[in-house]
């Protein structure tokens, strides 16, 4: 399978403070790839390091390229979404199309065009006028016109009503999405990207606690929806998170469940919300490292 | 469109209305004046001196304006992207981060002041021309030399330009050593900066270092100076009290082009010289300094 970004032993420090620690993964080519993590878990140093801004320590190939030293040439074929807010805002939306067609090789000023008619956004609208949503279908509009292999979004959804980030997502799977290409998306609102991801990567203090396809997320976790009596037994065995579903307590468990509690309540498929809480909660993941120990 | 004539694009898009009104203003304000205005305290009894001295006028504001435009520009380039976080929109297309920090040095520093020196040139032609025609009216229009004020303006024009544009030249390390404390300390670096020399200077008066800085900082900006207006050109005319001595402003006109032709080689050996080449050098260090902000600012 083509393998767009390869990655070992990346670290990227701030100073003493660790951003990524060494992180080793590998994204093929027609993933949709969730990046979680809570506000300061790496996921923008990653991404940032992933388009060549940040020189990291480790080895890294982003479609066969150094990002840092072959940034121009890389960005040729790469689309990046740094944060919604971040186009020029004395920019009319013609001019953008024009410095884009004049800036990057790969980008087709009809398919922007075309782009655009789906959304409430015209040509003639600048930047500062348009709302946050706006703002968000145009640079996604801007960047799908883009014929790239790879896609990297960082929260591009942040800040936006319902409507604007089902619009969002609706135009990226309809417009972007072909089985060929990839897309690197990071989020806070990880239910409602969860329909749309194949993959699953979770940062957590700058590490990777978890790399897994979706398929395999729900072949290897096994969540048991269990009566409140049965709680302090379910409790002894040490699950990954205890939580409710549909008013019942239910626990999160990292293979299949202990014998002792299996027969004590009924499977159920594990959320990806449930997943990241069990594995980036920091004092509970203490307490039961010490417990296990 | 290659990408960096597509990063120079963005600067036009960008300030086009600014550009344009700097040019166009001066010129609309000074057509507009020229019905109220009068040459006073002088008798001149032909168009030329008027409309040479008005287009001279117009040229001068202009000038003047676009420098400070640009000076004022130029200091914030640096940072400019960084308030409103398009800076990670740019950085998000291809492009080196020395084609971001060279396109709108070259936009703001040369091609700009150049540009509305150029227009403001035919502007003062038009201010000139209105001027003589207020004063003198239609019939003497025809009667003035126009082959010669043309040659004349086309010639100090040209050389005008060469010499600004060397002048740029000369006075890039001062520009380029303001903009990296800008970009580095943002916007105490370039007060910062002039204050530490200045300090410097006035502390350690009478030392070596102290003085042989002093003397590089005058060469350099006598460099500038002389790039401009070198070469035996000059627009001086005697008269006797209140009369213009018509006969030494036609002598001076019919000069002017040749003055200006053969002053041309002379602007370009001012700047074979080691000041200059030291000057490249320090704004090329002052350069590579705001490369490396930039690309620190993500």
């Amino acid at each position: 399978m083509n393998t767009l970004i390869e990655a070992r032993n990346l670290s990227l420090r701030y100073g003493k403070k660790a951003a990524l620690q060494d992180l080793t993964f590998s994204i093929p080519a027609g993933r949709v790839v969730g990046l979680l993590g809570h506000n300061g878990a790496g996921k923008t140093s990653l991404m940032k390091t992933l388009v060549g801004l940040k020189r990291p320590e480790g080895e890294l190939r982003v479609l066969g390229l150094d990002p840092h030293t072959q940034r121009g040439q890389l960005l040729t074929s790469l689309c990046y979404i740094p944060d919604v807010a971040v186009l020029p805002r004395w920019a009319r939306v013609s001019e953008l199309i024009r410095l884009m067609e004049g800036l990057q090789p790969r980008f087709s000023a009809d398919r922007a065009r075309q782009l655009l008619r789906r959304t409430s956004v015209t040509e003639k609208d600048r930047v500062r006028h348009l709302s946050k949503g706006m703002v968000t279908q145009l640079h996604l509009a801007l960047v799908a016109a883009i014929d790239a292999k790879l896609m990297i979004l960082d929260e591009p959804t942040l800040g936006l009503d319902v409507m604007s980030r089902k619009s969002f997502y609706e135009m990226l799977i309809d417009e972007w999405c072909d089985g060929e290409r990839s897309v690197l998306i990071s989020t806070h609102q990880v239910e409602e990207v969860e329909s749309l991801l194949s993959d699953v990567m979770m940062l957590d203090e700058g590490r990777l606690v978890l790399n897994i396809s979706l398929a395999e997320m729900d072949q290897r976790f096994v969540a048991l929806s269990h009566d409140p009596e049965a709680a302090d037994a379910v409790a002894a065995n040490h699950p990954l998170l205890r939580y409710r579903t549909q008013g019942r307590p239910t626990a999160l468990f990292d293979g299949v469940p202990p014998q002792s509690v299996a027969h004590l309540g009924q499977r159920v498929r594990p959320g990806l919300v449930e997943l990241f809480l069990a594995l980036t909660r920091k004092p509970e993941n203490e307490a039961r490292q010490a417990s296990e120990a | 469109m290659t990408l960096f004539n597509t990063l120079l694009l963005r600067e036009w898009l960008q300030y086009k209305r600014a550009w344009i009104g700097l040019v166009l203003g001066p010129v609309l304000v000074l057509l507009a004046l020229v019905p109220f205005s009068q040459v006073n305290g002088v008798d001149v009894p032909s168009p030329e001196p008027i409309a040479l001295i008005a287009g001279l006028i117009t040229v001068g504001l202009v000038l003047i304006l676009s420098l400070a435009v640009s000076g004022y520009q130029l200091m914030g380039v640096a940072r400019r992207d960084q308030q409103d976080r398009s800076i990670e929109f740019w950085a998000s297309l291809p492009g080196s981060h020395t084609a971001s920090v060279a396109a709108p040095l070259l936009a703001h520093g040369l091609l700009v002041p150049l540009a509305a020196t150029a227009l403001a040139i035919i502007g003062g032609g038009i201010v000139g021309t209105s001027m003589a025609f207020k004063e003198f009216g239609l019939a003497a229009l025809h009667q003035t030399q126009w082959a010669a004020l043309f040659q004349a303006t086309l010639w100090v024009g040209l050389r005008l330009l060469l010499g600004l544009a060397m002048a740029a030249l000369w006075l890039s390390p001062f520009v380029l050593a303001l903009m990296a404390a800008s970009a580095w300390m943002k916007r105490w670096g370039a007060p910062l900066l002039f204050i530490a020399v200045a300090a410097f200077l006035k502390i350690y008066q009478g030392e070596p270092a102290a003085e042989g800085l002093r003397n590089l900082l005058g060469n350099q900006v006598k460099g500038a100076g002389q790039s401009m207006i070198e070469g035996g050109m000059s627009i001086i005319v005697k008269g006797e009290g209140e009369h213009v001595d018509m006969q030494d402003f036609f002598d001076m006109l019919f000069r002017l082009p040749d003055a200006a032709r053969d002053s041309l080689p002379q602007v370009l050996h001012l700047a074979v010289s080691p000041q200059f080449v030291g000057g490249l050098v320090v704004a090329g260090l002052c350069f590579t300094l705001l490369v490396l902000q930039r690309r620190r600012s993500f």
